[in-house]
């Protein structure tokens, strides 16, 4: 195994799209765990002043103002925590759930799979915005600014990528070198994690992947259905409200736009060169 | 084999899309003369269009096409009489309602006195739940249709305060003499029904298929059935008896789920009229439609409200604080582009009584003087360190909230954030259970224009509408003695007295009052809103 | 065969209980009152308050409500929203419009995702890839309301290439933009996917001795390679097709249609449960459907998965 992440690791030093997501994706981590170092102005106590409602982006500030006359650089700096947030904590618990659903699934099947795959029916059944307003109600009444939000996309985004999961163990369990595992007596709980695992890894990664970016966005979606965040900065709260003024003025909405974009890419990207670099049938 | 279906069928739709048309003039006759001519109106879904079912706006639109009002308002608001002759009353308790002759319903059925009797009693009639169901509450026996526990049948299935006296003239005796109660007529509430209407009249049950397709005594009857989150079409009613007879063939209205799709709609010339348009297209419209853009007068006030019971808000000084902080003149201008203006009383400027500026110095921006009481009054730590403002989300409230949030920071140095809440009724059950969510919004539309429809169920202390805990019984006994006063110039002093009490107890402080703003296409004209935000559809004429 | 499918039938029921169950608990649960919410900003008064909780039977428990609601729909009732209108007939004329948009959005990914996704696998590092990879991120990207009002302005009210909202006198064609919108995400999503597929697929040990006996490169490309790389793809969307629906709540909205995505949306707010859990429970359906036939087409796809 050491040999394997090794190789990787050369592989990946050589790919320069690992280098521009990776540092695309360390500057946005940066700017969500000390937005100060990027702006002089505290997006979270700053006041905004409706004199400067629209103002257009100008050399003292870049980005413009938004219709409340804040800030937009300082917002979208400020934003960069929510979203990122919301992305990488969501994705980790669907991602979780989703792997551990589609291993058991796929690799034990029988009643465990059919109970497992009648979960996944009924999870992705339930709409999304369900779930968001059920969860914003269940927790209204206190302040957990994003927390609703990673809950509502964490626990109901998982099934597709579980049956992601579930189709390629399916795939792997047929392979020679799993049924060679099991006639050398290897127990179940080290054939799934050692060779069913990473053999059937590569298209979860893919979809965990994009599904970070749809989460991100799906964050903005529900603050333009009205269950967003509260009282909170983030790309989405700002995009759904610029959204409404888009025939005032673009700026307000392309700027945390292309900051929101920009990420899932890197993300994305991130996911396919280390997925290239760690596929085994590469080698 | 499905795949090519599917194939199919997205290349059979591209083809229709190539070929179809796309003017509004195919859609809905070419011709410009008034005899073919109809116009499309954009509305939201309805909820029901049954007249004494419907409090909301959209059904009050197309009922006012499917019916005439006993009454309409003059310039000055003051009532007159349009499908009825008359209306007296010598002691505003005992009040004889004489209709016109010769008017008939869209089945032919002669309207009568009886027609409005009992469309009356089914609307106050409890079991029915009609949401129009309060309307009827000044009216004698309205109590014994309305047990308070739907377990007791109700004692009486007629108001015995309704009695004919000819075919075309009944009398309404009230529980308490109210010098209103003319004005009151013209609301849909009181529209009269058919008997067609009723499957079982003598139950006061009313066909569900009524609903579908109401038969009213209006310029313009529904053809085929309401289709629902899409169309109700309708056309000219040639037996017309009211004043004055449709220039145009008919009225298709168009449901909309949101006002920003009708005015995309209008701009892509798919659309006659948007009878109001949203607050975020306000700003490029006069651009998009020149003259064809128009404001007039709407009800509609909006107030910033305070749980006076709250021990924060408790004080008068922090609530004047608040109020002072405020500039509405900017955030009028910036956010709502000077459809909404600023409001300094109680009540809209629309109705007989208002008086600019009663509110005085505590509706004046001055950031200074309310810092000062702010913090004379204890400031931040006064309100525990944080005011929040609730509103709902779906009304488009957030903009002027987060706007009035920054101002309040700014001015008095406290921190204030926006309480989103998902619907109003949330919101008001929230303050009504006290619980705690800060200040809120609260909006107010009249339901026929009179002064005192701002201040009853506003402030007084047993008031449908007041969320605020505001109890005064001097201002009770104004208003009281306003409904009995004998004309309506006495009446209105001892409302305007009432008034003077909010001034000075500001349970909540006036905001802004509204504009209507609409467009219509350049297929149409003599496009005039009403008050209710209503198309005076009679008057429409096809454009020159 | 039929052993297989009378278990999924089986299953189906299972699914379609527990769907009900969570999604009627789920409705329960933020019911905060709905009879205010349908009489909106005015007041209730106390008898028809009293009136309308007992007509939808607000005040008896959870389980007894819920009871209520599966004995209707067993015995074929849906019930009434809490409008008063029936269920049954507002999905009898809001369903068939969602389902022709959804259809239109699931060709327009079978179509151009797929094709799409095996030309830049097979043209790796190329223009057409490089292109279609960025565009892809880029829709992914972006929320959909985004996409959905931008194009709303620019294709209808700027360039008068479509109409802006639902015109049910144009037929098909008024689900064109609103199904490109509703289908663009899984679109670019289903195109990465068979593009991924597709190239593991190439680096196969098959491929290598496939192209050793000397088959020609369209024939390995056009029957081994693509129906194994179809497995995962044909997962996507049969699982995807439940979401589109879903999703077609913003683009109902946004182009005004009268469908179930709107009606759903609309249940949501109003908190009407009979209604929501109704909607769901079609979803469920449909899906279960769909998902039928897909384990089906594994079979055909993959030898190897056999249902017995």
């Amino acid at each position: 195994m050491a040999s394997l992440s090794e190789d990787a690791w050369h592989d990946l030093r050589r790919s320069p799209v690992f280098w521009i997501a990776g540092l695309v994706v360390l500057l946005m981590v940066l700017m969500a765990t000390v937005p100060g170092l990027f702006s002089s102005i505290d997006a979270r106590t700053a006041t905004c002043s409706l004199s400067d409602s629209l103002r257009a982006p100008s050399a003292t500030h870049w980005f413009g103002f938004d219709k409340q006359g804040c800030d937009v650089y300082a917002r979208v700096i400020y934003g960069a925590r929510s979203s990122v947030l919301v992305g990488i904590a969501s994705t980790l618990i669907a991602g979780i759930i989703a792997i551990a659903v589609g291993l058991l699934a796929g690799y034990r099947g029988g009643w465990l799979d059919a109970l497992l795959a009648r979960g996944m029916d009924i999870f992705l059944g339930i709409p999304m915005l369900l779930g968001a307003v059920v969860v914003a109600k269940a927790l209204s009444g206190h302040e957990l600014g994003i927390w609703p939000v990673v809950f509502a996309l964490g626990f109901l985004g998982w099934p597709i990528s579980a049956r992601v999961v579930r189709s390629s163990v399916i795939s792997a369990k047929h392979q020679d070198y799993v049924q060679a595992a099991r006639v050398l007596g290897a127990s179940h709980l080290r054939i799934m994690l050692r060779h069913v695992l990473p053999n059937s890894l590569a298209p979860v990664v893919v979809m965990l992947t994009i599904t970070l970016g749809q989460f991100i966005s799906f964050e903005a979606t529900l603050s333009f259905l009205g269950v967003g965040p509260r009282n909170t900065i983030s790309w989405g709260v700002d995009i759904a409200e610029a959204q409404r003024w888009i025939r005032e003025a673009s700026f307000p909405l392309m700027f945390p736009a292309a900051f929101l974009t920009a990420t899932v890419l890197a993300f994305i990207m991130l996911g396919d060169a280390v997925r290239d670099a760690f596929d085994p049938k590469l080698r | 084999m499905q795949r090519n279906t599917v194939l199919g069928l997205a290349l059979l739709g591209l083809c229709l899309s190539a070929c179809g048309g796309r003017s509004a003039g195919d859609a809905s006759g070419s011709g410009q003369s008034g005899d073919d001519f109809v116009v499309s109106i954009g509305i939201g879904e309805p909820k029901v269009l049954i007249p004494s079912g419907t409090t909301e706006s959209w059904g009050a639109e197309v009922l006012d096409a499917l019916f005439t009002n006993l009454v309409e308002y003059d310039e000055n608001f003051r009532p007159y009489p349009v499908a009825a002759e008359s209306i007296t009353s010598s002691d505003n308790k005992v009040w004889i309602i004489k209709l016109r002759a010769g008017w008939t319903f869209h089945n032919d059925e002669p309207v009568t006195a009886d027609s409005y009797i009992n469309a009356w009693n089914a609307g106050a009639y409890g079991p029915n739940a009609h949401n129009g169901n309060y309307f009827f509450d000044k009216i004698e026996g309205y109590d014994a249709l309305n047990p308070r526990d739907a377990d007791t049948a109700p004692s009486a299935k007629k108001l015995v305060g309704l009695a004919k006296i000819d075919d075309l003239t009944f009398q309404v005796t009230l529980k308490d003499p109210y010098v209103n109660f003319n004005s009151m007529l013209g609301y849909t509430a009181f529209l009269p029904l058919p008997l067609a209407a009723f499957s079982d009249l003598a139950n006061n049950e009313i066909a569900p298929s009524y609903n579908e397709a109401p038969i009213g005594q209006g310029p313009f009857r529904v053809v085929g059935t309401w289709q629902h989150d899409q169309l109700i079409r309708t056309l000219r009613y040639e037996k017309y008896a009211g004043p004055q007879k449709p220039a145009i063939a008919g009225i298709d209205y168009k449901i909309y789920q949101t006002l920003t799709t009708q005015y995309q709609d209008l701009l892509a010339g798919q659309l006659d009229i948007v009878p109001e348009i949203a607050p975020e297209n306000i700003a490029s419209a006069p651009a998009d439609l020149g003259d064809r853009f128009q404001q007039s007068p709407a009800s509609t006030i909006q107030t910033l409200a305070f749980p006076t019971f709250d021990p924060r808000f408790a004080k008068v000084e922090i609530r004047r604080a608040i109020s002072m902080a405020i500039d509405r003149e900017e955030i009028t201008r910036v956010i709502f582009r000077d459809a909404q203006r600023p409001l300094r009383a109680f009540v809209s400027p629309l109705v007989p009584g208002y008086r600019e500026g009663i509110c005085g110095e505590a509706c004046e921006f001055n950031p200074q003087k309310a810092r000062q009481l702010f913090e004379a009054a204890g400031g931040a730590k006064a309100v525990g360190g944080r005011l929040e403002i609730a509103y709902n989300v779906d009304g488009g409230h957030k903009p002027w909230v987060d706007a009035t949030c920054n101002q309040l920071r700014t001015n008095l140095g406290v921190e204030c954030v926006g309480n989103p809440q998902p619907k109003f009724s949330e919101l008001l059950i929230k303050a009504e259970r006290k619980e705690p969510m800060g200040m809120f919004r609260m909006g107010w539309v009249f339901d026929y224009p009179a002064i005192e429809n701002y201040l009853g169920p506003l402030y007084s202390t047993h008031g449908s509408s007041n969320y605020y805990g505001y109890s005064n019984a001097q201002f009770d006994s104004l208003l009281a003695a306003g409904d009995r006063a004998a004309n309506p110039d006495d009446a209105l002093k001892l409302y305007q007295q009432a008034e003077d009490l909010l001034v000075r107890d500001l349970p909540v402080v006036p905001l802004r009052y509204m504009l209507n703003s609409a467009g219509h296409s350049t297929r149409v004209a003599n496009v005039h809103v009403d008050v209710f935000r209503r198309v005076k559809v009679r008057e429409l004429t096809p454009a020159p | 065969m039929s052993g297989f499918l009378l278990r999924r039938l089986l299953q189906a029921v299972v699914t379609f209980v527990g769907a009900t169950f969570i999604v009627y608990a789920l409705m329960f649960s933020i019911a905060g009152d709905p009879l205010q919410a349908l009489a909106g900003e005015k007041p209730l008064s106390d008898s028809q308050r009293a009136q309308l909780t007992a007509q939808y039977h607000l005040d008896e428990p959870f389980i007894v409500q819920y009871g209520y609601y599966m004995k209707g729909l067993v015995t074929g009732d849906f019930g009434r929203a809490i409008s008063g209108r029936p269920i049954a007939d507002i999905l009898a004329e809001s369903w068939p419009r969602t389902i022709q948009l959804s259809l239109m959005a699931v060709a327009l990914v079978i179509v151009f995702g797929i094709a799409g996704g095996v030309y830049a696998a097979l043209r790796r590092g190329r223009a057409f890839d490089q292109t279609s990879l960025a565009l892809t991120l880029v829709v992914i990207g972006t929320p959909v309301f985004v996409i959905g009002t931008v194009f709303q302005s620019l294709f209808a009210v700027e360039l008068g290439w479509f109409r802006p909202s639902y015109a049910p006198e144009l037929g098909l064609a008024t689900y064109i933009l609103p199904a490109i919108v509703l289908g663009l995400l899984s679109l670019a999503t289903g195109m990465r996917l068979t593009r991924t597929s597709v190239v593991e697929n190439l680096r196969a040990d098959y491929v290598r001795t496939a192209a050793a006996k000397g088959l020609p490169q369209r024939r390995i490309v056009g029957i081994h390679v693509l129906r194994n790389s179809m497995i995962p793809v044909v997962t996507f969307i049969g699982a995807d097709l439940g979401a589109l629906m879903g999703g077609a709540m913003v683009t109902e909205g946004i182009f005004n249609i009268p469908g179930i995505g709107g009606r759903l949306f609309q249940g949501i707010r109003l908190e009407d449960g009979p209604l929501v859990v109704t909607i769901v429970s079609l979803l469920i359906l449909i899906y279960l459907a769909t998902n039928l036939v897909i384990d089906l087409l594994y079979a055909a796809l993959d030898p190897r998965i056999r249902h017995g």
